[in-house]
């Protein structure tokens, strides 16, 4: 007494599928074996198919028309007419082969050893470097052993604090010339990038911004405990508070948000001509000594304008703090392609209802600007009062 | 070092002044007396000594059935010399002219070369296809291609093609000894130019490159006939301060790549020059090696001299025109190193 | 003629092993199991055992893309084909070969061939190693219709008459090439007759009685053995199932098909004279039957357990590194 089930049976190398045509027995019709049990059309013909067992037809589960893939069970014939039908076994398990990887060649890096004065450029590196007059030595490669265009064009637009105002001036009548009024002023490099910058996020990013005053008291417990400044203690504050609102780190794309691949913050840097951005990396992984140690290296390193390319690139969100300009709150403009800048003010001391009573504390304006392509009022509302939470010390 | 390498500089033992022709004799000859299971097959190698005089003398000392001559069937030759090599034999068989060798491609391609693959490791096929091609004798389109590229694209083939009379005793013999189906692929202006050849048991590894001429300002790597033609342009390169080192591959497949790569990384430009047409030709292949492994070390891109994409003509001003000559690569030369 | 009981009796199970086979990786290709296609011997066994019956492990077939029954005549390892059949590393081939490719130079099968006509001129060569060496080993080559017609046969039956070789050429005449049926592809009826050209001796056999294979092939091994030179043997069969697994068969009438397949089938017609001459009985017949499926059974199973095909390294390309 037993039960076979009877497949769709895989007829041709290119079958993934048959359209069943017809039953040639009816259900308690005894059959042969070998004996046509029905028929299944393919890409090709239509075919019969044999009975593979003798026996008696119990169950019948395909109906003319049905597409039905190879190897489902269709039919099941058992060698009495009324046994009880049980349940169809499992299907053996897949054996997974290993993967096989296709060779590809693999290209090295840098020339060969010995010639570390060399420096590895790619030939379109060289010809732009060339072309913007950037010295190549002492570029760090942001990928690979390799200086490549991007890391050239990194240089170019940041080195301006280091090379001499230049570039020609807008159009126009030269300096002087009677009845024109006053000759423009060259821009430099990096006020030209600013501006293009500044103007492109303004006109092609909808930005929105919240704002939330938030009491200082415990941060200011945490960061002197720490030796540090509030500017630390904040970084590493809205360093986690990312953490659970990744959204902010996205970028906007048409085709889709583009997630950040670590919580890279850039901290904004004030020079004389205008306005670096350098980015500390990982903060979020950082404790507040070393946040406190890298924002001081980058702030100083952006005003001696030694920045590495790559330390100028990545970050996902931006901290700007006017509060040492004496400023209380401010809206700052989206840095394109970060999704959010942080406006911080000045902390200062004001009288603050706690639990019913007067008391004076330490108070900071925090203004979030936000690309709402990205982002809504309510996930930066979210945001900030996680911040908040984290700074006044309910959350760590 | 093996006994092989230190037999590969032609000073140690005696040398003879060989044709190129004699000097593959000499290796079919010397494998033939040290092993009875090699024996040679093809069209005309018996009374007649091979179209190229290579087995001439050979039927006398070894006799028609180990000097075995057939008739005109391509694919017969070759299919019996894979079912011989399969069963325990050692056969050497002899298409006259590369450009028949599409005749036999089945038994090549698709049997010599994937048996001990597709057998899982069952058998093993140590067959030497001899053969030979190039142009430069008015045998016109059907008797005269660089056909190399093909056989060097199918897994499971080796591509030896010698330049030298000794190159070409040692090369021999080792891809007699050797348990995988060989190309060996002669040039027909070759088997009269002469050269020292190491008398005696002389095998030279397969998939090592000689450097043939040391430079310090290009790299030249070629093969087959263009290798003399390489050296005489290396010649007069270097009466005007251009020192270029010259590359013979000797087997395409295994290739040497170290050899090659080296020689890059310290003269920084590439040159590969092949008598075989430009377009698909092996220099396609050495040219990426060298820009995908010592990219940052060239000062140059990597550039290839090849025969023009045409069939090969009869008159002999055209013949001429389409392959490289001493002339093109010395002209080429200069204008890489500039 | 006289056949010996117990070689009558070998005869029959070969034939029956060689059939279940064919069923039981059919079965295995409908459960979707096998890669790629296979193609049935189903028909033919006589051919394949007569032949076989005379051949020692040192003598060498080579066979064709329907090579599964050679490979079984041969004396193969059911669960290292089944395995092969399988992708399995326990394979024959360790899955690199696959059905057209299986091969077991251990048995002397010089492998199933993917190409029309491409074992020819290798068994050729084997038969040209045996006079080389001065043995008295034979190849039998293996062969359909189609490759009758290619150029391999022509080059190769020339060799082998010209040097003597101990080589015997099979030409397993179905019916159809493909699709194209043998009256269309010769303009002579008997295919035997191109020995006559080649000079060496042409045989005609019926391949549906396995007692006339194995005569035919019994005096064509002999003389190859003794020196005496290459045999053409053509065997009249019938293919009953398509080209390869899957073929729609428009090139012939379900009638057709039946029609032969029940005047054509080379283990009913043993069955007959087995049974009729009393060499044995039904039921000694069916006796054998069961072990062979059994013998199946345990082959497909112990197949199924193998590792699947490990990754290729580059000594299986280059045996010289």
């Amino acid at each position: 007494m037993s039960v076979t089930p009877v497949i769709l049976p895989k007829l041709g190398l290119t079958m993934d599928e048959g359209r069943f045509v017809a039953w040639l027995k009816k259900e308690g019709d005894h059959v042969e074996a070998g004996e046509v049990l029905f028929e299944v059309e393919t890409d090709k013909a239509t075919m019969e198919v044999e009975s593979p067992v003798a026996g008696f037809v119990r169950r019948l589960l395909a109906t003319a028309g049905d597409e039905i893939p190879v190897t489902s069970v269709i039919a099941l014939i058992s060698t009495t007419a009324d046994e009880p039908i049980t349940e169809a076994p499992e299907p053996a398990a897949v054996l997974e082969p290993e993967r096989v990887v296709a060779p590809a060649s693999a290209p090295a890096v840098g020339p060969s050893g010995g010639t570390d004065e060399r420096i590895v450029a790619s030939p379109a590196a060289r010809k732009r470097a060339a072309e913007l007059r950037v010295d190549l030595a002492g570029i760090r490669p942001a990928r690979g052993g390799r200086i490549s265009v991007e890391d050239v064009e990194a240089v170019a637009a940041a080195g301006a604090a280091a090379a001499a105002p230049g570039g020609p001036a807008g159009s126009g009548a030269g300096p002087g010339a009677p009845g024109t009024g006053p000759a423009p002023e060259p821009l430099s490099r990096m006020r030209r990038v600013i501006a293009e910058r500044m103007a492109r996020s303004f006109r092609d990013v909808p930005q929105f911004s919240v704002s939330r005053d938030v009491d200082m008291t415990a941060a200011g417990t945490a960061r002197t405990a720490a030796g540090v400044s509030y500017a630390d203690v904040l970084i590493r504050a809205v360093a986690r508070t990312l953490v659970d609102h990744p959204r902010l780190t996205m970028r906007y794309d048409p085709e889709g948000l583009i997630p950040g691949d670590g919580i890279h913050l850039g901290i904004a840097v004030a020079l004389d001509d205008g306005l670096l951005v350098p980015v500390l990396r990982d903060a979020d992984t950082k404790a507040l000594a070393e946040i406190s140690r890298e924002r001081s290296t980058l702030q100083s390193g952006a005003r001696a304008g030694k920045l590495a390319a790559d330390a100028l690139a990545g970050a996902v969100m931006t901290i700007s703090n006017l509060g040492a300009n004496g400023v209380d709150r401010f809206t700052a403009i989206v840095n394109p392609p970060e999704a959010a800048i942080l406006a911080v003010g000045r902390v200062r001391d004001q009288v603050v209802a706690r639990a019913g009573q007067v008391v004076v504390a330490p108070i900071v304006s925090l203004t979030l600007s936000v690309d709402h392509r990205v982002a809504d009022g309510a996930e930066a509302a979210a945001f900030l009062a996680d911040l908040a939470g984290r700074l006044e010390g309910s959350l760590s | 070092m093996p006994p092989s390498e230190a037999a590969a500089a032609p000073t140690a033992a005696a040398t003879n002044e060989l044709f190129y022709s004699e000097a593959l004799r000499e290796a079919l000859r010397l494998e033939m007396l040290r092993d009875p299971r090699v024996f040679v097959m093809g069209e005309d190698i018996a009374e007649h000594g091979g179209a190229f005089q290579v087995t001439a003398g050979l039927l006398v000392e070894f006799g028609p059935d180990r000097i075995r001559q057939t008739p005109i069937s391509e694919i017969g030759i070759v299919g019996a010399g894979v079912g011989a090599a399969l069963t325990g034999l050692r056969p050497v068989v002899e298409l006259m002219y590369i450009d028949f060798s599409g005749l036999a491609i089945d038994q090549i391609v698709n049997q010599a070369a994937q048996n001990r693959f597709m057998f899982g490791g069952q058998a093993r096929v140590p067959l030497v296809v001899r053969t030979q091609g190039g142009s430069g004798r008015g045998n016109a389109a059907q008797h005269s291609k660089s056909l190399e590229a093909w056989f060097t694209h199918v897994a499971g083939l080796k591509v030896v093609m010698p330049a030298t009379p000794a190159d070409a005793k040692g090369l021999l013999a080792a891809a007699i000894r050797d348990d995988d189906p060989v190309m060996f692929i002669e040039h027909k202006l070759l088997y009269r130019t002469k050269g020292p050849v190491p008398a005696g048991e002389y095998v030279i590894p397969l998939g090592k490159a000689d450097v043939k001429r040391a430079g310090r300002d290009l790299t030249i790597v070629t093969w087959s006939r263009e290798v003399l033609f390489a050296l005489e342009a290396a010649e007069m390169l270097a009466r005007d301060g251009i020192e270029a080192e010259v590359i013979d591959l000797r087997s395409l497949v295994p290739l040497d790549r170290e050899t090659i790569l080296a020689s890059v990384r310290r003269t920084r430009r590439l040159l590969v020059v092949h008598e075989a047409i430009l377009r698909g030709g092996y220099g396609g292949e050495i040219a990426a090696l060298v820009a995908e492994e010592a990219f940052d070390d060239l000062d140059a891109p990597p550039r290839r001299l090849a025969g023009v994409e045409t069939p090969i003509p009869y008159a002999a001003h055209l013949e001429r025109g389409v392959v490289p000559q001493v002339e093109d690569i010395v002209r080429v030369a200069r204008e890489i190193v500039g | 003629m006289t056949i010996d009981r117990a070689d009558a009796l070998e005869l029959y199970r070969v034939m029956r092993t060689i059939r279940r086979f064919e069923q039981r990786s059919t079965t295995l290709f409908g459960e979707n199991k096998i890669w790629g296609t296979i193609h049935s011997y189903a028909g033919e066994e006589a051919i394949a055992a007569g032949v076989c019956a005379h051949l020692r492990d040192d003598d060498w077939i080579t066979s064709t893309h329907r090579g599964h029954g050679h490979c079984i005549a041969k004396r193969a390892d059911l669960g290292k084909m089944f395995a092969e059949l399988l992708g399995r590393e326990t394979g024959y081939c360790r899955g690199r070969g696959g059905s057209m490719h299986i091969a077991d130079t251990s048995k002397g099968n010089l492998g199933a061939n993917g190409i029309v006509g491409g074992g020819i001129p290798i068994a050729t060569g084997a038969a040209l190693t045996a006079k080389q060496l001065g043995s008295d080993q034979v190849a039998v080559s293996f062969f359909g219709d189609g490759a009758a017609n290619q150029g391999t046969f022509h080059e190769s039956l020339n060799l082998a008459a010209i040097w003597k070789l101990p080589v015997v050429y099979v030409c397993e005449n179905n019916q159809y090439a493909e699709s194209l049926p043998a009256g269309r592809a010769f303009a002579v009826d008997d295919i035997a007759s191109r020995a006559i050209g080649y000079g060496m001796p042409g045989v005609h056999v019926d391949g549906r009685d396995v007692r006339l294979v194995h005569a035919a092939a019994g005096e064509a091994v002999a003389l190859a053995r003794a020196g005496g030179g290459p045999t053409l043997i053509v065997a009249e069969a019938y293919r009953h199932e398509g080209h390869y697994y899957g073929d729609p068969q428009q090139y012939r009438t379900k009638a057709e098909i039946e029609s032969w397949r029940a005047t054509f089938d080379p283990i009913t017609n043993a069955r007959a004279w087995l049974t009729s001459d009393g060499i044995a009985s039904d039921a000694e017949l069916d006796a054998i039957d069961r072990v062979v499926d059994e013998e199946m059974e345990r082959a497909v199973a112990w197949a199924e357990t193998g590792p699947l095909a490990s990754p290729i390294t580059p000594e299986e390309i280059y045996a010289t590194q």
